[in-house]
């Protein structure tokens, strides 16, 4: 009897407990509610994933450049790749999304803003990318709908833009050297001297403004003659160690570009 | 040796007439859902660009999402290689 007793007191409190809904609560309000909040987590999650997009998107090609001559510009992450994605994802779920996203790369400022989910910071000489979002989820069958349109700005602190613009404007900047130490015809033996004052004052210069960025540079060259032509061969590798790059699941830092050249003046 | 015996026919019939009944009850499945979806958000949203790195918080990364016993939701996270799904669970 005392066993049954404690049996009814425990179900008569479970039953307090657990709270049983009542029984006429409608299923589809259930229904609609439930959905509202997985379309929620889809539409409040679209900014934070649009910029994990474009994070992989721009250290994917970064790592892919990295140690080369850098001389592409980079690309702007694939809106219509990553709205795609997502459609397939949500049509599976019953949702349909609709929109589009648009990506474009710049070069970034120091004091610009950078989103926290993107992961980066501003700085002089690297790579801004901007999203804009006008996307809408739907739910056809409940007609609930859900629209998310922004506007979001976020830096990948490597100095990518920096690093060639010095890499393009060194090289000018030695043809320029090159051709008129050896312009002088009566001169030509003190053109090597000559030649090598203006590069270790040019490298001097870059070196004094590229330090305070993190950056180094390193520019060796070597000369031939072949017959009245003198071929100078040079090679610059800036290395920037302030770059994070995100890669397979790890963040490395450092990033570098070697960029060469060769130029072709009249020795004699 | 009595009490014991009548708290265990309690646990049980207790976890068989009343729990699995309301697990099932679609206004438990909505607060939980609800609860899923808003630390799925939280979650997604205070990692960022953290998941790359592998981090998934109070979530987990998974490449399928479901076929498995409790609530849960999962966003797929564009990006990460191979596409993975941030799946959040609750209770």
């Amino acid at each position: 009897m005392k066993e049954l007793v404690l049996i009814l007191i425990a179900l008569l409190t479970a039953s307090f407990l657990v709270n049983v809904p009542r029984s006429d609560e409608d299923w589809f309000l259930y229904m609609g509610e439930l959905r509202m909040y997985e379309m929620s987590a889809e539409a409040d999650t679209l900014k934070a994933r649009s910029l994990i997009f474009a994070r992989s998107w721009v250290d994917r090609w970064l790592a892919g450049v990295n140690s080369t001559a850098c001389e592409e510009l980079p690309p702007p992450p694939n809106g219509s790749l990553f709205v795609q994605l997502l459609r397939e994802d949500m049509m599976s779920k019953g949702f349909s999304l609709t929109g589009d996203l648009h990506y474009s790369i710049d070069e970034s400022r120091e004091g610009d803003s950078s989103d926290q989910a993107f992961g980066g910071y501003c700085r002089d000489g690297g790579i801004k990318v901007a999203a804009s979002s006008r996307l809408t989820i739907r739910d056809d069958l409940l007609g609930i709908k859900a629209r998310r349109y922004f506007d979001v700005g976020a830096c990948q602190p490597t100095a990518y833009f920096l690093i060639r613009e010095v890499l393009t404007g060194l090289r000018h900047r030695t043809i320029e050297i090159v051709r008129k130490a050896f312009s002088s015809e009566e001169n030509v033996t003190a053109a090597p001297q000559e030649m090598r004052e203006e590069l270790t004052s040019l490298v001097r210069y870059l070196r004094r403004n590229l330090t305070d960025e993190g950056i180094s540079l390193r520019l060796t060259y070597a000369t031939e003659f072949a017959g009245e032509e003198v071929v100078i061969a040079f090679k610059a590798v800036v290395f920037d160690e302030e770059a994070n790059i995100i890669r397979d699941g790890g963040l490395r830092r450092g990033f570098s570009c070697i960029r060469e050249w060769g130029i072709r003046v009249r020795g004699s | 040796m009595k009490w014991m015996l009548a708290a265990l026919i309690s646990i049980i019939v207790v976890s068989y007439v009343l729990v699995i009944p309301t697990r099932v009850h679609l206004g438990w499945q909505v607060r939980w859902k609800a609860r899923a979806c808003s630390d799925l958000k939280r979650t997604v949203n205070e990692l960022g660009y953290r998941i790359l790195l592998g981090q998934s918080g109070q979530g987990e990364l998974v490449s399928t999402c479901g076929g498995e016993k409790g609530i849960y939701y999962c966003v797929l996270i564009p990006g990460t290689s191979p596409s993975k799904k941030m799946r959040v669970g609750s209770p």
